[in-house]
């Protein structure tokens, strides 16, 4: 329980690190940063959907070959893209869908015999490779968008969407101050953690979490305040207003077309695979 | 509790999107009724605060540690409706940026999360607080009871998966265990570990409060001066 302190500076680093790395990508000369962030929003989130919508495992092998394609175009890290996905897809759900697989939990014809009662069923264990794969397709395919779409981008595409003004910029700004709040919570644990001699118990741990979580709300509540008061004598009246330029270019309609052309083909042919 | 993206079918998480969008609206109006002007900072550090807390490991009493959703504590702070609002952006934020929890999942999830536990937990907190009990103590049972009531609704999501949607030959096409198995599973995890380290969490920030003399931002307390205070 020692290290309850070190994992969160840990995790938070992490969070830092993952979100420099994506800016990083975002500013490169790949075919996905060429796109308007709109047109890639929008034919991504369509992607996931039919990601989600497919049936069989030869068509989700075939999405997963197309992500993979893209991948190498943009130029994105691919060994620490893929070190983050499949812990995501195939660790944590494998783990998750391993009981599914055999008799007791689903049920069907033997695909492996362990004992004489106990085996592999062939639903089971399609069934627990569809999901592996879909998981797989999808976590890809949003990484792939964040990899390659700067936040401020991705949030102007959501406004063509006709999300509220007042809920873009809640989101814009509470992006901003998660940084700054999460700076605050590393030194406050980085503090504790350089101050401890010794082993301290997971009561006191406890308290100091929760001493913590009270003192950063205080201090986000305070903040609050004063981004109010700040945004008040900047001449805050209220209302949100937004600048929208709009670019859409031969790269994007092609851009459509091939994925348009690429959906229709994979839903209507490949299920009869 | 995140449900990961590929869980649930596109039809459910279209379902609990539609589900979600009259409470966002609600919530929005609701919160800028009692807010006015001040509703998108208030709303967008409740938001930050979320997503940061969700981010500390809690020691737990069997030596390993678990994160805190800290919907309650929202609720309690800045109320029922504004804590949907911050939670759900807290959910946006993590899921678009660092993919947990899915994308299409986030109306399940923001259900889960951001609608049923900070709701369910003011409300057993407003009871108990009702009866002159110890807030603190009041905020950690409504929050074990908020967490666990998600808990249910995401194992019940979960569960219709197989019961919904299979292929010819029988097998899962999503999350392959039925409500028998889903529901126990979930609500196993929350009420041992996760609705313990949400429970302490919430109770013990509460009693920090309470102890340093800052018991004025709990909601209610200064609930009416909050919609008059410019």
């Amino acid at each position: 329980m020692t290290n309850f302190a070190e994992k969160t500076i840990l995790d938070i680093q992490a969070i830092f690190s993952d979100l420099f790395y994506s800016e990083e990508t975002t500013r490169k000369k790949g075919l996905l940063q060429l796109l308007d962030s709109r047109v890639k929003i929008f034919s991504f989130l369509a992607l996931i959907i039919v990601a989600n919508l497919l049936r069989t495992i030869p068509a989700l092998a075939v999405i997963i070959g197309y992500i993979l394609l893209l991948t190498v175009a943009s130029r994105i890290p691919f060994i620490r893209c893929l070190r983050r996905v499949l812990t995501m897809a195939l660790l944590f759900t494998g783990v998750v869908v391993l009981p599914s697989v055999f008799n007791f939990v689903t049920p069907g014809e033997p695909l492996f015999h362990i004992s004489r009662s106990i085996y592999i069923s062939k639903p089971g264990f399609y069934g627990a490779i569809t999901l592996m794969l879909r998981s797989l397709a999808s976590i890809s395919l949003i990484y792939l968008l964040t990899f390659t779409t700067k936040w401020t981008e991705l949030l102007k595409a959501l406004k063509v969407i006709r999300i509220p003004a007042p809920f873009i910029a809640t989101l814009e700004m509470a992006h901003r101050y998660i940084f700054l709040g999460l700076e605050m919570a590393s030194n406050l644990f980085m503090a504790r953690k350089s101050r401890s001699l010794g082993k301290s118990t997971a009561k006191e741990g406890r308290r100091f979490v929760a001493n913590t979580t009270g003192n950063l709300l205080i201090r986000t509540t305070v903040m609050g305040d004063q981004i109010y008061q700040a945004m008040l004598s900047r001449g805050y009246t209220g209302e949100v207003e937004t600048l929208n330029p709009f670019h859409v270019g031969r790269a994007d309609y092609l851009w459509l077309i091939f994925n348009i052309a690429f959906v229709i083909l994979l839903l209507i042919r490949l299920p009869l695979l | 509790m995140h449900i990961p993206e590929g869980y649930l079918s596109p039809q459910t998480c279209g379902v609990m999107g539609a589900v979600m969008l009259p409470i966002w609206a609600a919530a929005g109006k609701k919160v800028t009724k009692i807010l006015d002007k001040k509703n998108i900072p208030v709303m967008a550090m409740g938001a930050a605060f979320s997503f940061i807390i969700m981010m500390f490991n809690v020691p737990i009493p069997d030596g390993t540690t678990a994160h805190a959703i800290g919907a309650t504590l929202l609720a309690v702070t800045l109320g029922p409706w504004a804590a949907t609002v911050s939670v759900s952006i807290a959910l946006i934020i993590q899921s678009l940026l660092f993919g947990d929890g899915g994308v299409l999942a986030l109306g399940a999830n923001c259900f889960n999360m951001a609608f049923v536990a900070p709701f369910v937990g003011y409300f057993v907190y407003w009871l108990i607080v009702k009866f002159k009990a110890n807030k603190a103590i009041a905020a950690a049972i409504g929050s074990y009871i908020g967490i666990n009531c998600a808990a249910l609704a995401a194992g019940t999501e979960l569960g219709l998966q197989p019961l919904l949607f299979h292929a010819a030959n029988g097998s899962a096409l999503y999350f392959p265990y039925g409500l028998k198995l889903a529901i126990p599973a979930m609500l196993f995890a929350h009420l041992t570990i996760a609705g313990i380290a949400e429970a302490l969490v919430t109770g013990l920030v509460i009693f920090y409060l309470q102890r340093v003399g800052e018991e004025n931002i709990l909601y209610r307390a200064s609930g009416n001066l909050r919609g008059l205070e410019q």
